[in-house]
């Protein structure tokens, strides 16, 4: 049906740094060989910064208005860089299916180009996926403004941001670790966090997810979502891994997990991996996850890992109530079409055509269509629906009771008696949602 | 007739009932049940007291009920305590020893019991009971009792019992208010233990679980000693409330339905059963489902044995257990009840009978009694220990003596 989904059985990854960070994070990323496949490219404002970069394709950023010398900062200066290049970065994007964009947060070209840069690569068809760093503490306060400003645009942009705190680090290196370490370790997460998606995507797995699952997990969410993985070994290998990731200062030491929404768990490890183990991180893991979280587990395995055991969690927690700029779009192909069918719905059964696919959930597009045509009847039909549904709303004030009120009562003065995140003073059958019938 | 010195008197203040239980004990440690009384609660949660203005007159009916039945006047009471601020912790206290020949002496195993006693206390917990597990010595492990022994340090290794000190005296204020004394307080889940389990079964390790109307409470002893304690403030309340939401029948009505028809069980054979109410006092009959109601009742009571098995496994307590379940509290009478034990426990399990026990009619030999029993006896124990301390009885009981009533 979709000669895309047909044509391109191996996913194009492709990995674009944006700013200093992001080329620093590509070098290294390209220099260890753990993304065979995967294209690079590297944006920078900074000429002479590129310059060093080894990725293959490079492009500074808005050479007219910066001149090749960087934007000093100036988030503005980075978001009119990105938006004079705006048609070559689109065809930098195009052709891949999954564009990973790593920046760090805080200065010029990296928190003014990067939310441009998303939303292009998203109107060119791509799943967008934003590692970025926020900077540490002692960068300041207008650094870490600029930040949040960027976090929220990258947010709207993107299909789904993965937030690295630098300052988190700061917990994990003692007091001697130099400043260049330090920033190499930033640098050396992002690189992990990338890799680690590249992994969950390209190596052969047991319980595999693949770019569906990935997609379905991320697309259209605005969401927000913390990353962390870790390397345990040894005999109790399983339950001190979740213990370290419960731990985890990128989880927010847990509590990300439990705010999360959804949880994608990807197990990696050599072949003595059993299956009671990946039971345990399951398990163990969940304990500490809201009940309604969705779960996504994948499983990998690779010989070079034998003896250990690499778990990687992404928990994306969505930000419902903040607005978003920018509704999840679709490819502009498509976006015209899918217009016309949003818009028929609502004639549903009195003769609009429904060129909906159940099979096939799709998100909402930010185009709006013009008004369909209609015949003098079916206008006066709409017409009168609208009306009859107005009515209705208006006799709706009452609101109506729910099929169970569950009164306190007799509890009504005492602690609520709670275990593992349930009220245990709710009846169990309508915990456990017992039918009674 | 009795010296009266040597009378004691447990007293459980109860979600569901109010009890009061009358003993003798002897100087030879006998101890038999004299009378006792009961009353009905109200004003009561989940095992804590969250209404005191009507209790006094209530536990007043109870202790007069006592007071007949053995024909002695009470004085004092040791009262049970419980709710859902209390657990238990495994604490580790260790003391140097600074003699010079480096014998342990008492002092020192009472210097080590008092570090482990408010170790990771949170502010505001009194450390209600201290039940030594073992001693270490150098950290050789397995220690009954050090005094004697030579070493560097001496570490104890102590359960300690404890609760929110401002709710723990909520419950002695309201019994104060009858007026009448309290000796001293006790968790109601150690009494019950004391009262329905044998010699044998403190030795070789038993669970006792005690349902009670708003709270449950479990213990596990091995080696005569309690090794585990532990509340879960979900009881027979839960449950007809559970009954009362899911059926729509009023809470006084879905406790009648619970104990004349409840089960926690669900049998096959009862699918289809319908069970006619009659209309009374204007409101019109109703048909409700016996299915339903059993299994309402089912999933409660199997959620509250699936979290304390989980409790124990937590606290690798199975380990312990070699001589089963034993239940007791109001919960025990549930038809069935020991099977869905035994399937969620997995060992047996029995209804607990007083044990140890004598002038006990056959009629009050019930479950529901074992935590106000136990806590007479919890009484006797620490009133034959003051005995063999002192060699006599002690000032207070001496006082008491000489400017108290005799009884008739």
């Amino acid at each position: 049906m979709n000669p895309e989904i047909v044509s391109s059985e191996s996913i194009t990854f492709k990995v674009v740094g944006v700013g200093g960070a992001g080329q620093k994070v590509l070098n290294q990323l390209i220099a260890s060989g753990a993304m065979p496949g995967a294209e690079f490219a590297a944006l920078n404002t900074d000429a002479a910064a590129l310059s060093h970069c080894l990725a293959s394709e490079r492009l500074v950023l808005g050479a007219p208005l910066t001149r090749g010398l960087g934007c000093g900062g100036d988030v503005g200066h980075g978001r009119s860089a990105a938006e004079t290049d705006a048609t070559v970065l689109r065809a930098v994007c195009s052709g891949t299916r999954l564009v990973i964009l790593v920046a760090g947060l805080g200065g010029g070209c990296g928190t003014g180009a990067a939310p441009v840069i998303a939303r292009l690569a998203r109107d060119a068809g791509a799943l967008v996926l934003a590692i970025v760093t926020t900077p540490f503490d002692f960068e300041g306060n207008l650094r870490r403004f600029n930040a949040e400003q960027g976090l929220k645009e990258l947010r709207s942009a993107a299909d789904a941001v993965i937030v690295l705190p630098n300052q988190h680090l700061r917990s994990l290196l003692d007091d001697r670790t130099t400043a260049t370490d330090t920033f190499g370790h930033a640098n050396e997460l992002l690189k992990q966090c990338a890799s680690g998606i590249w992994r969950l995507l390209c190596r052969p797995g047991l319980l595999p997810l693949d770019f569906a699952n990935l997609e379905r997990f991320l697309r259209g969410r605005h969401a927000e979502s913390a990353f962390a993985t870790i390397e345990t070994s040894g005999e109790s290998r399983a339950l001190s891994g979740v213990d370290q990731l419960v731990r985890s200062p990128f989880l927010n030491h847990g509590k990300a997990l439990s705010e999360a929404d959804s949880i994608l768990l990807s197990l990696a490890a050599g072949q003595d991996l059993t299956i009671s183990e990946i039971d345990r991180v399951a398990k163990e893991l969940s304990k500490h996850c809201s009940e309604s979280a969705q779960w996504v587990i994948g499983t990998t395995i690779d010989e070079s890992l034998n003896g250990k055991l690499q778990l990687t969690v992404i928990a994306t927690h969505q930000r419902g109530n903040e607005p978003t700029e920018a509704t999840p779009r679709h490819p502009k192909s498509n976006s015209l079409h899918l217009g016309s069918e949003h818009s028929t719905p609502q004639l549903d059964g009195i003769g609009g055509e429904v060129f909906h696919d159940p099979s096939e959930p799709r998100p909402e597009s930010g185009h709006v269509a013009p008004a369909p045509e209609l015949s003098p009847q079916l206008k006066q039909a709409v017409l009168g629906r609208q009306g009859r549904t107005r009515r209705r709303k208006r006799g709706e004030d009452q609101p109506e009771l729910g099929l169970f009120v569950v009164s306190r009562s007799r509890f009504a003065d005492t602690q609520e008696t709670v275990h593992n995140k349930q009220n245990l003073d709710e009846p169990t059958f309508l915990r456990r949602g017992m039918a009674l019938n | 007739m009795f010296d009266p010195t040597s009378v004691v008197v447990g007293l459980e203040v109860g979600t569901s009932k109010i009890c009061a239980v009358v003993a003798d004990v002897t100087r030879e440690g006998g101890f038999t049940v004299l009378g006792l009384g009961q009353a009905e609660s109200r004003g009561v949660r989940k095992g804590e007291i969250v209404n005191p203005a009507e209790l006094p007159e209530l536990i007043r009916q109870a202790l007069d009920q006592a007071e007949q039945m053995a024909d002695v006047e009470i004085r004092s009471v040791w009262l049970g305590v419980t709710g859902a601020h209390m657990a238990a912790i495994h604490n580790r206290g260790k003391h140097l020893i600074a003699s010079d020949d480096r014998s342990i002496t008492e002092d020192d195993v009472q210097d080590a019991i008092r570090v482990a006693k408010t170790l990771n206390l949170q502010p505001h917990t009194y450390p209600l009971h201290l039940i030594r597990q073992q001693f270490l010595v150098d950290d050789q492990p397995g220690i009954d009792n050090p005094v004697g022994l030579v070493g560097n340090s001496v570490e104890a290794d102590v359960l300690v019992v404890h609760g929110n000190f401002n709710r723990l005296q909520t419950s002695t204020k309201a019994v104060k208010s009858v007026p009448i004394d309290v000796e001293d307080v006790a968790f109601t889940g150690l009494a019950s233990q004391l009262a329905v389990l044998s010699p044998e079964q403190k030795e070789i390790g038993s669970l006792v679980i005690d349902l009670g109307g708003g709270i449950t409470e479990f213990t596990v002893t091995s080696g005569g000693i309690v090794r585990h304690a532990g509340v879960l403030a979900v009881g027979g309340d839960h449950v007809s409330q559970d009954i009362a939401i899911g059926l729509k029948v009023s809470l006084p009505l879905a406790e009648k339905l619970k104990i004349e028809h409840g089960s926690a069980l669900v049998d096959d054979s009862i699918r289809g059963t319908l069970i006619t109410l009659p209309s009374d006092n204007g409101l019109p009959g109703k048909t409700i489902n016996l299915e339903h109601l059993r299994r309402i009742q089912n999933c409660r009571l199997e959620e509250t044995l699936e979290i304390i098995a989980e409790r124990l496994e937590e606290a690798q307590m199975f380990d312990f257990v070699h001589g089963g379940c034993v239940l007791c509290g109001g919960g025990a009478h549930t038809h069935q009840i020991t099977r869905l034990a035994e399937r969620i426990l997995q060992m047996p399990v029995q209804i607990g009978r007083i044990q140890c026990v004598t002038g006990i009619p056959e009629s009050l030999d019930q479950p529901e009694f074992a935590a106000a029993i136990g806590l007479a006896k919890y009484g006797s124990f620490r009133v034959q220990k003051d005995l063999s301390k002192t060699g006599r009885w002690n000032l207070k009981r001496a006082l008491g003596e000489l400017f108290g009533r005799t009884p008739s």
